[in-house]
C-alpha cells in the first residue's frame, strides 16, 4: 500500500474513531447527568435529543411498557409529529419492532422495516416514512422498563459501534430508571411504617393512658368521699396500668430503631413481637411456633425485614379480623425460610382492594427476592404466608457462624 | 326511659373495646342511682347485637373500634331506638375526627383523658334532653 493509500485508511480510521469518541463522551455525559439529577423526565428528553443527533438521524424514542405488558407508550421522542409523545403507543409483541425487540430480549436492526420478516413496522413508524431503524431494550430489576430507539427515513446499515452506543445510553437510563423506582418503594414502606407505628401507639399506649388517668380519677373520687380501700384498688389499677404504657412506649422505640433488631435472633424478635400483641389484646389467643432446630444467630437485615413483614400482618389481624385464635410459625423448608400468620377471623373477599400495609408486604418480600402469598375469603380467616430464599451468607449468620451481620439480600 | 319508684332511669350503652375502660366507665354511671348500663360491647358488631336486643337511651362510643369507627354506629342506633342520644369518646380529638363526628349527628364529645366525672354529667344531660 502507497502513502497515498496510507492516508487515506488512516483518515477513515480517524474519523471512526472520531465517531466512537463522541459516542462515548456522550454515555459519559449523559451518566454525569443521571447521577446529579433525579428529574428522570428531563434525562430522558436530553437523551433523545443527543442520541438523534450523534447518530445523524431524525427520530429517536424511549418507549415505555404500560402495566399489563400489551402495549407501549412513546414516553420521550424527537422528531414525531407534535402531540404523540405521552400519547402515541405502539404493540408489545411483533406489531412493532419495540415489541419485537422486548420479545428477542436484544437489540434489533433493520435495514428496511417495510420489508422486514420478524415485526410489522408501528403505525407511528409508517406514518413518519422510516425505512432504517435500530432498537434496544432498556432493562429492569423486575422485568424490561422499554426500548430506545433511532430511526430514519433514509436507507442506512446501522454499524456495531451504533448498536453498543444506544446499548450504553439504554443502560445509563435504566441506572436512573431503577434508582427513582426504588426511591419511591423506599417512602412507601417509610409511609406504610411510620402509619402503623401511630396506629400502634393510638391503639396501645394512648388508651392504656386514658384509662390509667381515669383509674386516677376515680381514686380521687373515693379519697375525697372518705373511701382510702377503693381509692388504693383504684390506683393499684392506674399503676399496673402506667406499667403497660411504659412498657408499650418501649417497645415501639426498640421497634423504631432497627439496629437493635439486628443484633438479636429472629425467634427471639418474633417472640417479643408476638408478646407485645398479646399485651395489646388480652382477648385473643396467639400462638408461636418456631421450627425446632430454627437457627439462632443474629437476624441481620434480612431478618429485621422479616420481622416487619410478620408485625403487619398481626396488625391486620389485629385490626381488621376480629380472629379468636391466631398462629404464627416460622421455620426452614429446604432452602426457604417460611413465615406464617394465619387467623380464624372473618377474612375478606377478592373484592377487598389490598391496603397500604398489604402492599408493603408484599413489597418487603420482593426485596427480599421472596413471595408473599395472601388466602383468605369472607368468613374463612385470613392467612399470609412469607417465602424467602436464605443465601449462603444468611444462613450462615442465622447459624451464627460467622461474626458479622447476614446479607441475605 | 324507664320508670322505677319516683326516679326516671337512663338506660346506658358503653361501646369500647378497652375492656379496663369500659368496666370502669360502667362502675362510675352504676353508682348513680338515675342511671343504668344495660349493655356493653367491644366492636361495632357486637354493638348492633346489642342495639337490636336491649336498646338504650343514651350511647358511649369510643371512636377507635377493631372494626370501625364509633360513628359509624350512630346512623343504625337512630333508625332503632329514635330517641337516643349519643356521647362520643375520643383519644385523639383532631379536627377530622369532631368533622367526622359532627357529620354523624353526635350529640357531645368529650376527651377520654377527661374525667369520668364529665362523661357523668354528660350522659345525664343528654337522657333528660
Amino acid at each position: 500500500m502507497g502513502a497515498h493509500g496510507d492516508d487515506l485508511v488512516g483518515k477513515r480510521v480517524e474519523a471512526a474513531l472520531g465517531a466512537r469518541a463522541r459516542q462515548q463522551v456522550l454515555v459519559a455525559e449523559l451518566g454525569l447527568k443521571a447521577l446529579a439529577n433525579d428529574d428522570l423526565r428531563s434525562l430522558m428528553d436530553e437523551a433523545v435529543v443527543r442520541v438523534a443527533r450523534t447518530l445523524g438521524v431524525e427520530h429517536a424514542k424511549i418507549v415505555e411498557v404500560l402495566p399489563g405488558g400489551e402495549e407501549l407508550l412513546l414516553r420521550a421522542g424527537v422528531g414525531w409529529r407534535e402531540g404523540l409523545v405521552g400519547r402515541a403507543k405502539e404493540d408489545a409483541g411483533c406489531g412493532s419492532q419495540a415489541g419485537y425487540t422486548l420479545l428477542s430480549d436484544e437489540p434489533v436492526v433493520a435495514d428496511d422495516v417495510r420489508a422486514e420478516a420478524r415485526f410489522r413496522p408501528s403505525p407511528l413508524l409508517v406514518e413518519h416514512g422510516v425505512v432504517s431503524s435500530v432498537t434496544v431494550v432498556i432493562p429492569g430489576h423486575l422485568g424490561s422498563y422499554g426500548v430506545l430507539g433511532a430511526h430514519t427515513s433514509k436507507r442506512r446499515v446501522f454499524s456495531e459501534d451504533d448498536v453498543n452506543f444506544l446499548q450504553a445510553v439504554a443502560n445509563v437510563l435504566a441506572a436512573a430508571i431503577e434508582r427513582e423506582r426504588s426511591e419511591e418503594a423506599v417512602g412507601e414502606i417509610r409511609e406504610a411504617e411510620r402509619a402503623r407505628v401511630a396506629r400502634d401507639l393510638h391503639d396501645g399506649a394512648l388508651q392504656d393512658l386514658a384509662y390509667g388517668l381515669a383509674e386516677v380519677h376515680v381514686a380521687e373520687m373515693y379519697l375525697g368521699n372518705d373511701d382510702p380501700g377503693s381509692g388504693a384498688a383504684a390506683l393499684g389499677r392506674a399503676s399496673s396500668a402506667l406499667r403497660r404504657v411504659s412498657k408499650g412506649l418501649r417497645a415501639t422505640v426498640n421497634d423504631l430503631r432497627l439496629g437493635e433488631e439486628r443484633d438479636r435472633s429472629l425467634p427471639r424478635l418474633v417472640e417479643s413481637l408476638v408478646e407485645r400483641m398479646r399485651r395489646m389484646d388480652p382477648d385473643r389467643d396467639i400462638r408461636l411456633e418456631v421450627q425446632e432446630g430454627f437457627p439462632s444467630g443474629l437476624a441481620g437485615d434480612a431478618g429485621a425485614e422479616v420481622l416487619r413483614v410478620v408485625g403487619e400482618a398481626l396488625t391486620n389481624v389485629r385490626r381488621h379480623s376480629g380472629a379468636r385464635n391466631v398462629r404464627v410459625s416460622l421455620g426452614l423448608e429446604g432452602e426457604d425460610l417460611v413465615a406464617e400468620v394465619s387467623d380464624d377471623g372473618r377474612g375478606f373477599g377478592p373484592e377487598t382492594a389490598p391496603g397500604i400495609g398489604r402492599s408493603s408486604m408484599r413489597e418487603r418480600a420482593e426485596a427480599l427476592e421472596g413471595i408473599l402469598e395472601v388466602e383468605s375469603g369472607p368468613d374463612e380467616g385470613t392467612r399470609v404466608l412469607l417465602r424467602v430464599p436464605v443465601g449462603d451468607a444468611w444462613r450462615d449468620a442465622l447459624r451464627g457462624e460467622t461474626g458479622t451481620h447476614g446479607e441475605g439480600r | 326511659m324507664t320508670e322505677t319508684g319516683a326516679v326516671r332511669v337512663v338506660r346506658v350503652m358503653l361501646v369500647d373495646d378497652h375492656a379496663d375502660f369500659r368496666r370502669l366507665v360502667a362502675a362510675v354511671v352504676d353508682r348513680e342511682a338515675d342511671l343504668e348500663v344495660v349493655s356493653q360491647a367491644g366492636s361495632l358488631e357486637e354493638a348492633r347485637g346489642r342495639i337490636a336486643s336491649v336498646g338504650c337511651d343514651v350511647a358511649v362510643l369510643d371512636m377507635s373500634l377493631p372494626d370501625g369507627v364509633g360513628s359509624d354506629l350512630i346512623a343504625g342506633l337512630r333508625e332503632i331506638c329514635p330517641g337516643s342520644a349519643v356521647l362520643i369518646l375520643s383519644a385523639s380529638l383532631d379536627a377530622a375526627t369532631l368533622a367526622r363526628v359532627k357529620e354523624a349527628g353526635a350529640d357531645e364529645v368529650l376527651d377520654k383523658f377527661g374525667n369520668p366525672a364529665e362523661v357523668v354529667g354528660a350522659i345525664r344531660q343528654l337522657g333528660a334532653g
